[in-house]
């Protein structure tokens, strides 16, 4: 009974320790703040609702993304996406999350720093009224078409189309009463260049996308491709 | 029969079974979550009934980054939301990680708190406790692990477990755990050596020649004390591949329940009035000072060792899977024996020359079986094919006792004027037998065939034997003597009522040539056939309709019929068309038939079978009335109904209603009549979030069982050859003579409980629960020619009523943890439960202190449980962790 009668005066004692720990950490992290760059929040955006912007006063704010993402939307080089008829929901997190740091580009950081909330949605709603890239030569049947279409199970890779649709323009939504995923958060990929998709699905396997919910989706995803499936999904994208 | 160790046993058994089972150890892909085959399944305490509590921070994300809300199963409840995985570190340069936890601190109890419903199931005391202590490491890369879990509220409420293995390979497990159980913290046994096997009165007593007032006087000083009975059990199993298709597992649990309990002790009826009180008929009559009933208590202490080894195959030789298990059980009680010295003497007036009586405790017991299970796919209908054999036995062969005490009836004495001689009853010499030889033996076998040639229909048929053969054998007969029989209420019955009751048969002796007693033990035993068609057909995309028709036919050999049989039809409908609800409907009617009646087919075991038996001239006294039908063997009509509906609201909360009931008519008028039960539940769950749950339930359940009987007419007995008259009607049995008892049961239980986490660094869960019990045990009766005329001149038919009063048992209790994280690896728990019960039971009326507990001829222990009481235990906690 006595070694119980210790065990509860420990306990006490311990308390108190502990109390007296957070009293003095209650200054700490200012300082270190101060000194360490803060890891981004967590982005979740399961929740994330369609959103709405004014695509004309988009139209005057993007000036500056056309140098890259063409005047129209169509990228001037492969390693920039198109942003023409894109979800403007897609586009719209995008923009926040690279203001946020979740997501992380030296262009494009710098670029959204300065963007308020209205001046993403309107930016996002602009992109998303313009024409997409008219579709290049129908591919015949291919092993990336194969991989998007159906996955490989064996492998334990789903099917694209099961979020990005079957033309892969994008998700068809069909309510059943069940919680649903943010369709309007998840990009249409067609048409988008094969040097594009390549370089995000590595960073999406490597993790350097990984900081909101859509983002850890792909990154399970991703984990499954091999670079051999990464070129041919890539190629079969970006032939249509 | 010197005992030999039942671990001893146990490792022979095991040894023997692994000479079969391990044709070698390899490693491959395989599932051993939840099997679980031998051990505890759960494991928890007072503290924390899940046993996870620390680490039951539910994550935010859910089981998905798709959508915020939960799924929900299929029958529409919402699945919980996972816990967060504990934060690990590296161990060492290698691949493996770890976390561990470290919760101590110290519980205080409060009120009333040795009362027994707070203490039962947990036995509180002010003591330090370790909320939990955990430790975990990983090695993700080959799958190896060990996990170890404990918690300690106190000496008698403990458990540890410990696990290792590599996933996919094999686990082994060991446990230890000790949990209470307490069945009175009021107890004022009047003897000495309480937890023994011999009890003997305290200083002041005199076996069989104390007086009432020197009983009470000195019960009235007696200590109080605590019954309580643990239970400490500990095991250890493997699970493991064993070549390339085969799975094995082994394990052995031992079970030791240490304490001591309430416990009986007669010597002859003790309260039979023969006057009314002083206040005339209808007053409680003056106490008897014959006989002698004793509330003793008992030792209790049991060792169960449990082994259980087997093999299965998982793929299996041309599709074949088989199941193949042996286990055995070893019951081993180390005390095994009780006796007691009686403070009264069963004669009024004079000493008695029986001082105590003893008991025969349970013997020890083994057990074996050994279980064959194969399936294989069939090549039509998509059919498979599915047989079990299992054979089991069950012995006992423990030295059997002498009749009588020694010590209560020595040697050289006689038992009052019968000149029963004591030396001839009370040494094994007096047995047939000197071990006890039993057996039983137990078999199985069910063969099953499945289909599903539609693609919406699937069936089946079953087909099951069991049966049960009791091998033993036992006389009951005195080689000393020439006599069968034995001597009732340990020799006191014969000292009171005289030779022709003694209790014995012998032929020739006129005294006891007429004597109707049973002389052997009666080798119950049955065989089962049951037979069972089944199949559910789905209608469209949201009906589903089942029925099951079975046809269950006993043959109980040493009963009341030859054979029965038991009819079940069984609907079942499952519907999604309700809206978003999903209902589960079932209803199940049954029958059951069998051959003619025969109330009494025991006379092969009963001395009127014996040669030398000479029947009395009045006739053999009726052993019952011939219309007693015993429930289990009588008629039947019942239905039960289910009816279970579950309502999603919203993403979020879901609301679960249940109604059932079932009504048993048995074809009985005396015997058990009916039989029956309603009740409903409602659950509401609520989870907003990750962060908050919360759930409501109200349960309410209305039971009823009548039985009706018939007393016999007293006037009749050693009087009149009507007395042989076994009809309901007759003289023996009158119409007047009838009653009905009827219980009646209302149970409610209300409750919720809610999880909050504030913060990440505040969590708070509180519980509150109220269950209410109120039973009436009343009666109804034709005439007052149905109460024993021993009683009849202290009663008026005011004062018979129509029951007894109400019993009831009322509970509430609230609970609350509040876990604050003070750093990330230093938080503080703090727990409060506080109970709040009121009970009232007529069976403990009268006792409000030990002075009260001796009534008569009659000693009691318990003054039963406290009838209004408040408690509360208080504990705080530190956490520790990685």
């Amino acid at each position: 009974m006595s070694t119980l009668r210790i065990l509860g005066l420990t306990a006490l004692a311990t308390i108190g320790m502990a109390w007296m720990q957070a009293l003095l950490a209650v200054d700490g992290p200012a300082t270190a703040s101060s000194t360490t760059a803060r890891p981004a929040p967590f982005l979740d955006v399961r929740g994330q609702l369609p959103i709405a912007g004014s695509a004309h006063d988009g139209e005057g704010k993007a000036t500056v993304c056309a140098a890259c993402h063409g005047p129209k939307g169509i990228a001037v080089a492969p390693n920039f996406p198109n942003l023409a008829g894109q979800s403007a929901t897609y586009l719209y997190l995008q923009l926040k999350q690279f203001k946020g740091g979740q997501r992380g580009d030296a262009i494009m950081s710098a670029q959204a720093a300065n963007l308020s909330d209205a001046d993403m949605r309107d930016l996002a709603s602009y992109f998303a009224s313009l024409p997409a890239r008219p579709p290049g030569s129908a591919e015949p049947p291919s092993a990336g078409a194969q991989l998007y279409l159906e996955g490989d199970p064996a492998r334990g890779i789903p099917p694209c189309q099961g979020c990005h649709g079957g033309d892969a323009m994008g998700p068809r939504v069909e309510a059943n009463g069940k919680p649903q995923p943010p369709w309007a958060s998840f990009p249409r990929l067609r048409g988008q260049s094969a040097v594009y998709v390549i370089k995000e699905l590595n960073d999406f396997r490597a993790g350097t996308r990984s900081d909101s919910s859509n983002a850890r989706i792909m990154h399970a995803i991703a984990g499954t491709l091999n670079d051999d499936d990464i070129q041919r999904l890539s190629a079969y994208l970006s032939s249509r | 029969m010197p005992k030999q160790h039942p671990l001893a046993t146990g490792l022979v058994w095991c040894a023997t079974a692994t000479a079969f089972a391990l044709p070698g150890v390899a490693s491959a892909q395989f599932d051993t979550s939840g099997t679980q085959r031998v051990g505890n399944t759960q494991f928890g305490n007072n503290l924390d009934p899940t046993g996870w509590e620390p680490f039951l921070a539910p994550d935010p994300m859910g089981m998905s980054y798709l959508h915020p809300d939960q799924l929900r199963t299929p029958t529409g409840s919402l699945y919980p939301y996972p816990s967060q995985a504990p934060a690990e570190a590296p161990m060492g340069q290698g691949d493996w990680t770890y976390h561990w936890l470290l919760q101590f601190g110290y519980l205080h109890t409060s009120g009333d708190h040795d009362a027994e419903f707070f203490q039962q199931y947990s036995a509180w005391k002010n003591a330090g406790a370790v909320g939990m202590l955990a430790f975990s490491a990983l090695n993700r890369k080959t799958g190896q692990y060990v996990e170890f879990r404990g918690s300690r509220i106190n000496d008698d409420n403990q458990y540890y477990r410990l696990r290792m293995g590599t996933y996919g390979s094999y686990r082994v497990e060991a446990f230890f755990r000790d949990v209470p159980h307490v069945l009175s913290t009021d107890a004022y046994p009047l003897w000495n050596g309480i937890g023994s096997t011999h009890l003997t009165l305290p200083p002041g007593l005199a076996p069989g020649a104390s007086s009432q007032a020197q009983v009470a006087a000195v019960e009235a000083d007696r200590a109080r004390r605590t019954l309580q009975v643990t239970r400490e059990s500990e095991g250890v199993s493997w699970e493991g591949m064993l070549g390339k298709d085969w799975i094995g597992y082994a394990g052995v649990t031992n079970e030791n329940r240490d304490g001591q309990r309430d416990w009986g002790g007669s010597m002859f009826f003790s309260y039979y009035y023969t006057a009314p009180g002083p206040g005339g008929a209808g007053t409680p009559g003056i106490p008897g000072t014959g006989g002698g009933q004793n509330e003793t208590v008992r030792p209790v202490d049991f060792t169960t060792t449990d082994v259980n080894i087997g093999m299965r195959n998982k793929a299996g030789a041309a599709g074949w899977r088989f199941n193949f298990t042996m286990s055995a059980s070893f019951f081993r009680d180390h005390k095994d024996s009780l006796s007691f010295a009686a403070p009264f003497s069963p004669l009024p007036g004079s000493p008695s020359t029986i001082t105590g009586g003893t008991f025969s405790l349970e013997p020890d017991n083994n057990y074996y079986n050994v279980r064959l299970e194969g399936s294989h796919p069939l090549s039509f209908w998509r059919g498979e094919f599915s047989a079990t054999a299992s054979y089991g036995s069950m012995r006992q062969n423990d030295a059997l006792q002498a009749p009588l005490d020694p010590a209560f009836c020595p040697t050289g004495q006689f038992i009052g004027t019968t000149g029963i001689a004591c030396a001839n009853w009370n040494t094994t010499a007096a047995l047939s037998q000197q071990d006890g030889n039993a057996r039983i033996d137990t078999g199985l076998v069910n063969l099953r065939a499945s289909f599903r040639p539609l693609a919406n229909l699937n069936a089946y048929v079953n087909f099951r034997w069991r049966g049960e053969n009791n091998m033993t054998r036992y006389t009951m007969y005195n080689p000393l003597t020439g006599q069968y029989g034995f001597l009732h209420e340990n020799g006191s019955q014969t000292l009171v009522v005289g030779n022709l009751a003694a209790g014995l048969f012998q032929a020739g002796n006129p005294l006891y040539q007429s004597y109707f007693t049973q002389f052997a033990n009666i080798p119950y035993s049955y065989n089962d056939r049951q037979g069972e068609l089944g199949g559910t057909y789905q209608v469209n995309n949201h009906n589903s309709l089942g029925l099951t028709y079975t046809i269950d036919r006993q043959t109980p050999q040493q009963r009341e019929r030859t054979y029965l049989n038991d009819q079940h039809l069984k609907l079942s409908w499952d519907s999604h068309s309700l809206g978003e609800s999903t209902l589960r409907f079932s209803y199940e009617y049954e029958k059951r038939t069998g051959s003619p009646y025969n109330y009494f087919p025991y006379m092969p075991w009963y001395s009127p079978s014996l040669p030398g038996y000479v029947q009395d001239e009045l006739g053999i006294l009726a052993y019952t009335v011939s219309q007693m039908y015993k429930y289990d063997m009588s008629d039947l009509k019942a239905t039960r109904l289910k009816a279970i509906i579950t309502t999603p609201l919203g993403n979020t909360a879901t609301l679960t209603t249940t109604f059932y009931g079932n009504r048993n008519q048995y074809g009985a008028q005396i015997g058990r009549q009916s039989a029956s039960t309603t009740g409903a539940d409602v659950s509401f769950d609520w989870t907003p979030s990750a962060s908050t749950s919360f759930n409501g339930y109200l349960s309410m359940e209305s039971s009823r069982i009548k039985q009706g009987n018939v007393a016999d007419n007293e006037s009749l007995m050693d009087q009149s050859p009507l007395q042989a008259s076994t009809q309901f009607g007759g003289p023996m049995y009158p119409y007047a003579n009838f009653w009905t008892a009827t219980d009646t049961e209302k149970d409610a239980n209300i409750g919720a409980t809610l999880t909050h986490v504030f913060t990440p660094r505040v969590k708070l869960d509180v519980g509150y629960n109220y269950t209410y019990s109120r039973g009436v045990n009343g009666y109804d009766y034709a005439s007052t020619g149905a109460i024993t005329p021993g009683y009849l001149s202290i009663l008026t038919t005011a004062s018979i009523g129509n029951g007894f009063p109400a019993n009831i048992y009322r509970l509430q209790t609230l609970t609350a943890n509040l876990n604050l994280a003070l750093t990330p690896r230093v938080g503080l728990r703090l727990f409060g439960q506080y109970g709040f019960g009121r009970y009232a039971d007529w069976h403990y009326t009268g006792f409000d202190g030990p002075g009260d507990l001796v009534i008569g001829n009659r000693v009691y222990t318990d003054l039963g449980p406290q009838t209004r009481w408040h408690a509360a235990v208080l504990g705080a906690f530190v956490t520790l962790k990685l």
